[in-house]
């Protein structure tokens, strides 16, 4: 293979000697050490490869032999820049090219999210481009290691996170809630307070002292478990006062307000057959679009598609074109019966409590009724609900003060 | 000290492949080139191949390698040549 690109770096040839005496000739080029490859024998003389420089260092011993020498073949670099010394300007556009091609590829110009399944990934890319990465940003100064724990803040739902940049692309692998975090635990002083309004069910203390009491009523913000233990003495008074992260799980019963309606009377989108299709052409954030077709119909749905220049898998471009569809429709009034009004609403209401139920928040009432009211049906009412009501609450005792106390 | 005869005497080294290759080292020059016969100088004596198909894959002042389907590789005293 080496040898392939020397001799296509120097340049060789493929000629035919013929003449007097052909062994002669071989005997020479021999005994002078000048190579030569693929010796054919023909009825004149023989047919070989040999290189450019050899070709000149044979001349006197061609002369000597008798022999002639004629070429059949030009290949290698020096014969194609003589073929196309005329063609400067097509050596400039391509080295100019190459030149800009390099440049393009020391920024980042593609942003992938993989492994995501409850995350939507429009709303990851969307945050990565807008608080840390732009596209367009210079590779060198991309800290891989600084976004992901960036994307571990912002998103709770990541479990694991990794960024790889390679070529023009940055690749983002994450894992969702596989491996569940370790809970968070409170180091500075604190209470735990209700999160809403509710009546608790359920109260285990770990650390701290208990406020509330089970079958309590509490109001939004009321403590349930102090952060501050009293000591006392044998006459009930308080010798010692230290200031703790109240912890402990406190459940409660709820109400929490639901609301659903459909309207009876609605507008269907009726697509027709013809699609207008046209192309616009993009670089960074500059769009030309040679010819948009027109499009009789006031209303239609635009479906774009962008196809992104690149080269191989992972050397993106910026610029590439779009493909736009627009499909025009003509809306038509239609009417839910008052039964598939109430499925719909039923259909939605049970995927809420589904919803919960996967949240860990058990139902235990449903006091939902669905009424019709001003031409449409609505779905009105309580669901009670038993949850945590807990959420910490720094006393604003400093964690020195209080080891000082 | 014993040194190998190629080094020791400039003997002509030859190295076959089956029948289909041969790298000849130690030779001097090449008598006769045709596609069924080959003969080549060594030191002292000549090698014919015989064959058919034969080609001179490469030739350089040090080595030289011969492809093709070679029947027969036989050594005469230089200067009979003809046969």
């Amino acid at each position: 293979m080496l040898l392939r690109l020397l001799r296509a770096f120097f340049g060789y040839v493929r000629a035919e000697a013929y003449g007097f005496a052909p062994e002669r000739f071989m005997n020479l080029l021999i005994k002078h050490e000048i190579i030569v490859w693929d010796v054919e024998r023909t009825q004149r003389g023989f047919i070989f490869y040999t290189g450019r420089r050899n070709l000149l260092s044979m001349k006197p011993y061609l002369h000597k032999t008798n022999m002639k020498v004629k070429v059949l073949e030009k290949h290698g670099m020096p014969y194609f820049l003589r073929r196309n010394r005329k063609r400067a300007a097509f050596v400039l556009g391509f080295l100019l090219s190459m030149g800009l091609l390099y440049g393009l590829s020391l920024f980042v110009w593609e942003v992938r999210i993989e492994g995501e399944t409850s995350l939507v990934a429009e709303n990851l890319l969307s945050r990565i481009e807008e608080a840390y990465l732009p596209l367009g940003t210079l590779k060198s100064k991309v800290d891989c290691s600084g976004l992901e724990q960036a994307l571990r803040k912002d998103f709770s739902e990541i479990s694991w996170v990794s960024c790889e940049l390679k070529g023009t692309v940055l690749t983002v692998h994450l894992e969702e809630g596989s491996a569940t975090r370790p809970p968070y635990k409170e180091e500075r002083p604190g209470d735990l307070v209700a999160s809403e309004d509710a009546r608790i069910t359920k109260m285990v203390t770990r650390q701290g002292t208990p406020v509330s009491k089970l079958g309590d009523e509490v109001k939004k913000g009321d403590i349930l478990i102090s952060g501050t233990i009293y000591l006392y003495d044998d006459n009930h008074e308080v010798i010692e006062t230290s200031y703790i992260a109240a912890d402990g799980d406190v459940c409660g019963t709820c109400e929490l307000p639901y609301e659903d309606y459909v309207e009876l009377q609605y507008y269907r989108k009726r697509y027709r057959q013809e699609v207008s299709r046209h192309i616009t052409l993009y670089f960074l954030d500059y769009c030309l679009t040679p010819w948009i077709p027109r499009m009789e119909e006031a209303n239609y749905d635009t479906y774009t598609q962008i196809h992104k220049a690149r080269i191989f898998d992972y050397f993106y471009l910026p610029f590439g074109y779009k493909l736009i569809r627009r499909t025009p429709y003509t809306l038509e009034k239609m009417s839910y019966s008052e039964e598939e009004a109430k499925a719909i609403l039923n259909r939605r209401l049970r995927k809420k409590i589904k919803d919960f139920q996967e949240k860990g928040v058990e139902i235990m009432e449903n006091h939902v009724k669905i009424g019709k009211e001003n031409g449409k049906l609505t779905a009105k009412g309580t669901l009670t609900v038993r949850k945590s009501i807990t959420q910490f609450k720094e006393n604003g005792i400093a964690g020195s003060e209080a080891d000082q106390r | 000290m014993k040194l190998p005869a190629d080094v020791q005497y400039n003997d002509v080294l030859i190295r076959a492949s089956g029948n289909r290759e041969l790298l000849i080292e130690n030779y001097k020059g090449i008598l006769l080139y045709t596609a069924e016969e080959i003969v080549i100088t060594c030191k002292g004596l000549s090698l014919r191949i015989c064959g058919c198909d034969l080609k001179i894959a490469y030739f350089s002042g040090y080595d030289m390698k011969v492809t093709g389907n070679v029947r027969s590789i036989s050594y005469r005293s230089n200067g009979d040549v003809c046969c």
